[in-house]
């Protein structure tokens, strides 16, 4: 399957803003399942590249005047080719992905609700649901610096926040899992088209959790970058000095090739 | 070197030279009340005050112009950041920034001043000992500079050094003498005497009592006063000095794009060099010395844009 | 007045005394000037120390305290001796181990050679807090990670020496070792022209070699990072970039452009291609690690993951000085260099092995037991000082979590002669040295000797009382 990307990230600052950088993992790497046929980011400012720990490909992007506005936009062609995930598509064992983080890490509540599940497909599936169910999907309630404790005792959140108590869970029962930030295709309209989703080892092979749509393949996921956590897979981590309030717009398309956007 | 270090050093060195200047400034004062006519004493007394432009501080902080309220206020209170307290540790926070550029012996004598203020203060200071702690202080200023222009590499440390120096003593000259004078040409009206004393006490404030005798003997002209401390290059606190230095310091420094703060200081030094007292007349000396405080100001935030701005 | 000089107690090794408290012959030099000083004059000169340190500004800041608080780490004027054969002992020792060090750390961000023998588990690296996975496939010069290491040994019973525990992150305390000696030759410049004292100023110069031999590049800048002066070793900072020549940089003082490092000049930028960063790992770039530091630079983990800038120490040190690895270090020696530890380790059992687990259940009134994850003495049990229910306690706790908890015995630390308000009286003592890994593994002979100065305590920190003392290894043993 053919998909058309368009991703554009804009940044308005109230105040002018007079330096900035960010890392950007906009880039889809390309793996058996995905196969990369064009692609193009194009920033304001100057940019470099490198290659985070994980793998991830990340522009490294640098302003150096005043400006009021920026835009990210990130484009292309990738060819999904519907093939399961492979064991070693990463530079770690896959023990590394237990480690908790500051976002992912356990409360009473979460181990308590994780202990019910234990370390198999149809046990984590089961889990999946009941994290639908317990957690509303609600744009707005959380942000990113939200931790999965947080979003579980709040019942509401997003994708992110899903594939972090997801995460949570797993790593508090001895599953290696990993944060997983990208695009996905669906046909309805509302849904917004970056979204976040988990791998979890099982012993032999990562399989996909994407919570948020109940779906165990990644048959129309694209993927830009992984890490034990939102920060490290993150699209867009920034710094910046000067702008006063920032107001952040997303927005992004994916559709099959030959479809109007 | 680091513009970070290059603004500590400049402001470190500016500091030193101003809590010399308030104990200096206050100790005339203090001699000065003395003397004068009971009347007059209050003004005498503020002097420091309005050199400074910290009055209004003062006034809320203490209120009663008294030797002692002054002593307090200028030499040891932590809320006044002009106090010799609040300059010297200043002085050290900007040292401890750059201990990295610092010879041993320039870092010691700073630390040590430090150290020995905590002390006195602690102590404290009245009337009959405050002539000793002026002493004090003026000692400590010259070990800082004998440490500095002993064992400091002429490097660029050493000359944003000594860029802060003569910045901080041409701004003070220029203010003691604008305010100096109108005190004493006001009482040349009334009381000739008391003018003598005032012309006096402007030399002493800035060092250069026995420099005004040695080129023009005992007799105290306002003009000559004027001339000494402006335009005369030999007198270490004229204006024509400090300017010098000033130029001569930019001169050396290594700069990359960096021409303003050059070209400002050069033209002022030009205006100096090639002035005389004819001109300061015609023009009004208070106008004059007006127009040099904010030129020196200029050339001072010219310096910090062009090696200290980032 | 004669001075009273008390001796070891029975069954502590001192530096020293020998058991028949005989002065060893590596301290004959010393016996006469102890006896030959009388207390007010060693009072004197102590004080004469204090003003001098006070002055050089040689302080260190107490956190919670008010911004003015600066302390001076107690000095003692009596030199702790090292005889030249120990001395190449522990070097040839601590060559080896920070060696086997370095490979271990390669290896954990890279193959994981030492996890797929079973040498030490993955999780007991990957879980562990200080380990960085973004530091995975990162190429460094010559494979080094600890540019810097400082290890802190004892002197047990039977003379020898233990490593206690190993410092690869930002290892401080060098500017005392030689500040302790500038005052050292200073106040007793006579006790130099008879003994014949290995040389330690070259540190800096040593330092210096190491960093730029941190980078690829010819004539490479390195800069110092420092917190801030607000931070408790700020001193020793600005004392090692004076010391080396090159500039002390705080985070705002540099910045990121394509990938590369500059800092601000007064002529424009210039950039920087090593930085001997006293920064703790979270903390360097707040777009990679913690997002609310304001000490770091923005951008420097890229320039680091593109090469561009070598970070000494590197990121992710922290994994291989832990409590938890501790004990696997005789076994890196053994895997990576394929020799014999020269230097013990502290004989460590570990809970989450049966057969160590059994033995520190039947052993516990005599040893020391200590949480892996626990830090500052919390969680942890002195079984010769415990009471019976706690104890108790403990092997139930250990039974629970065996995983969580290490052993230890009871070891005694060595003690040398300090002058204290009872005059001159044995006090307890470790030894950080201080290794240099560059084109090759370097050291000043020596290090900093740390002595805890209450009767009978064993805790040296500064923090917690302890004092410095000048470390004395001689060139030569005959004399």
């Amino acid at each position: 399957m053919k998909l058309n990307i368009r991703h554009d990230t804009t940044y308005t600052y109230d105040a002018p803003m007079q330096n900035s950088i960010q890392y950007l993992r906009l880039t889809p790497r390309n793996t058996p399942q995905q196969k990369i046929q064009e692609w193009r980011v194009s920033t304001p400012g100057e940019t470099s590249q490198m290659t985070d720990g994980f793998g991830n490909l990340v522009t490294v992007m640098t302003m150096e005047k005043t400006v009021t506005e920026i835009t990210l936009r990130a484009e292309g062609v990738v060819d999904l080719t519907g093939k399961p995930l492979t064991k070693d598509d990463s530079p770690f064992p896959p023990e590394v992905f237990l480690r908790h983080t500051p976002l992912t890490e356990a409360d009473k509540a979460i181990k308590a609700f994780a202990s019910q599940f234990s370390a198999n497909k149809r046990s984590l599936v089961r889990m999946m649901n009941r994290i639908l169910e317990h957690i509303e999907f609600m744009p707005g309630v959380t942000t990113v610096t939200h931790t999965a404790a947080e979003a579980f005792r709040q019942k509401a959140g997003v994708c992110q926040d899903h594939t972090h108590i997801f995460i949570s869970c797993c790593r508090h029962i001895g599953v290696p899992v990993r944060y997983v930030s990208g695009y996905i295709h669906t046909h309805s309209e509302h849904h917004l088209a970056t979204h976040a989703w988990a791998e979890a080892w099982l012993g032999r092979n990562w399989h996909t959790f994407d919570v948020v749509n109940l779906l165990n393949v990644a048959e129309s996921h694209i993927k830009l970058a992984t890490g034990l956590d939102y920060r490290d897979a993150a699209p867009v981590r920034g710094i910046r000095s000067g702008g006063g309030m920032e107001s952040l717009h997303t927005r992004a398309w994916v559709t099959m090739a030959g479809e109007n956007q | 070197m680091l513009s970070r270090a290059a603004s500590s050093l400049f402001w470190m060195a500016r500091y030193l030279e101003r809590a010399e200047t308030q104990a200096r400034l206050l100790d005339v004062s203090l001699t000065m009340a003395l003397i004068d006519v009971p009347e007059d004493r209050e003004e005498q007394l503020s002097v420091p005050l309005l050199v400074t432009g910290t009055r209004e501080v003062f006034d809320e902080l203490y209120g009663d112009i008294t030797p002692q309220n002054l002593i307090d206020f200028l030499l040891l209170d932590d809320r006044h950041p002009a106090s010799v307290f609040s300059v010297i540790r200043s002085a050290r926070d900007n040292a401890l920034h750059v201990r990295g550029n610092l010879s041993a012996d320039v870092w010691e004598s700073i630390n040590l001043a430090w150290m020995e203020l905590k002390e006195l203060r602690h102590k404290g200071v009245t009337e009959s000992n405050a002539s000793r702690v002026f002493d004090w202080t003026r000692e400590r200023s010259h070990v800082f500079r004998g440490a500095a222009y002993g064992t400091l590499l002429r490097n660029d440390a050493f000359h944003f050094l000594r860029l802060g120096t003569f910045i901080e003593r041409a701004d003070t000259t220029a203010r003691v003498l604008d305010i100096r004078h109108r005190m004493a040409t006001k009482s040349l009206e009334g009381h000739p005497t008391q003018s003598f004393f005032e012309w006096t006490a402007l030399l002493h404030s800035l060092a250069a009592f026995e420099a005004y005798q040695h080129t023009y003997g005992h007799n105290i002209e306002p003009m000559n006063v004027a001339e000494l401390l402006i335009l005369k290059p030999d007198v270490p606190r004229s204006l024509h000095a400090c300017l010098q230095e000033i130029a001569d310091l930019l001169e050396q420094i290594e700069s990359g794009e960096a021409r303003r703060a050059r070209r400002l200081a050069t033209s002022l030094y030009a205006n100096i060099r090639f002035g005389d007292r004819e001109y300061i007349e015609d023009r009004g000396l208070h106008e004059y010395l007006t127009d040099f405080l904010a030129r020196i100001e200029r050339i001072s935030g010219q310096i910090q844009k062009d090696y200290m701005g980032w | 007045m004669v001075m009273l000089i008390q001796t070891p107690p029975e069954g502590i090794y001192d530096e020293l005394f020998d058991e028949n408290n005989r002065v060893r012959p590596s301290c004959r030099m010393l016996e006469d000037w102890l006896i030959k000083s009388d207390e007010d004059l060693l009072a004197e000169k102590r004080r004469e120390a204090d003003v001098l340190f006070q002055r050089l500004g040689i302080t260190f800041n107490v956190y919670g305290e008010d911004q003015g608080a600066e302390r001076l780490i107690p000095f003692d004027l009596i030199p702790r001796v090292i005889s030249a054969s120990d001395w190449q002992r522990l070097q040839a020792g601590l060559r080896q181990r920070v060696q086997a060090l370095n490979r271990f750390l390669f290896d954990i961000y890279h193959d994981f050679d030492i996890i797929r023998a079973g040498v030490i588990s993955a999780e007991q690296v990957f879980a562990n807090p200080q380990y960085q996975p973004g530091m995975q496939n990162l190429k460094l010069p010559r494979n080094l990670y600890s540019h810097i290491a400082g290890i802190d040994l004892i002197r047990h019973n039977d003379g020898d020496f233990y490593v206690l525990e190993d410092n690869l992150r930002c290892p401080s305390g060098v500017s005392y070792m030689l500040e302790n000696r500038r005052m050292m030759m200073r106040l007793f410049p006579e006790l130099f022209a008879q003994a014949p004292v290995a040389p330690v100023e070259h540190y800096p110069a040593l330092l210096g070699e190491t960093l730029r031999a941190a980078s690829l590049r010819s004539n490479p800048t390195v800069v110092v990072l420092t917190p801030g002066r607000f931070n408790s070793a700020y001193f020793e900072h600005a004392f090692l970039a004076r010391q080396m020549g090159i500039e002390l940089v705080e985070g705002a003082d540099l910045f990121i452009r394509n990938n590369k490092v500059y800092m601000k000049t007064t002529i424009g930028p210039q950039q920087v291609d090593v930085i001997y960063r006293r920064i703790d790992d979270d903390f360097l770039d707040p777009l990679a690690g913690n997002p609310d530091s304001m000490l770091g630079v923005p951008g420097l983990y890229a320039a680091y993951r593109t090469g561009n800038v070598v970070l000494a120490n590197a990121m992710g040190t922290g994994v291989a000085d832990d409590k938890a690895i501790y004990p696997f270090v005789p076994e890196m020696i053994r895997f990576y260099l394929g020799e014999e530890p020269i230097l013990k380790n502290v004989p460590t059992w570990q809970g989450r092995k049966p057969k160590d687990l059994s033995y520190i259940l039947d052993n516990l009134p005599d040893l020391v037991v200590k949480e892996t994850q626990g830090a500052g003495g919390y969680g942890m049990l002195i079984g010769p000082k415990a009471t019976k229910k706690e104890i108790s306690h403990f092997r139930k706790l250990l039974k629970a979590r065996p995983d969580n908890y290490i052993a230890q015995p009871t070891l005694s630390l060595s003690t040398c002669p300090t002058f204290v308000e009872e005059g001159v009286a044995p006090r307890h003592l470790d030894l950080r040295p201080f290794v240099l890994s560059g084109k090759k593994v370097q050291m000043v002979p020596g290090g900093l000797t740390r002595v805890a100065l209450k009767e009978g305590s064993l805790v040296v920190n500064s923090s917690q009382g302890g004092g410095t003392k000048d470390t004395w290894v001689l060139e030569d043993d005959q004399c």
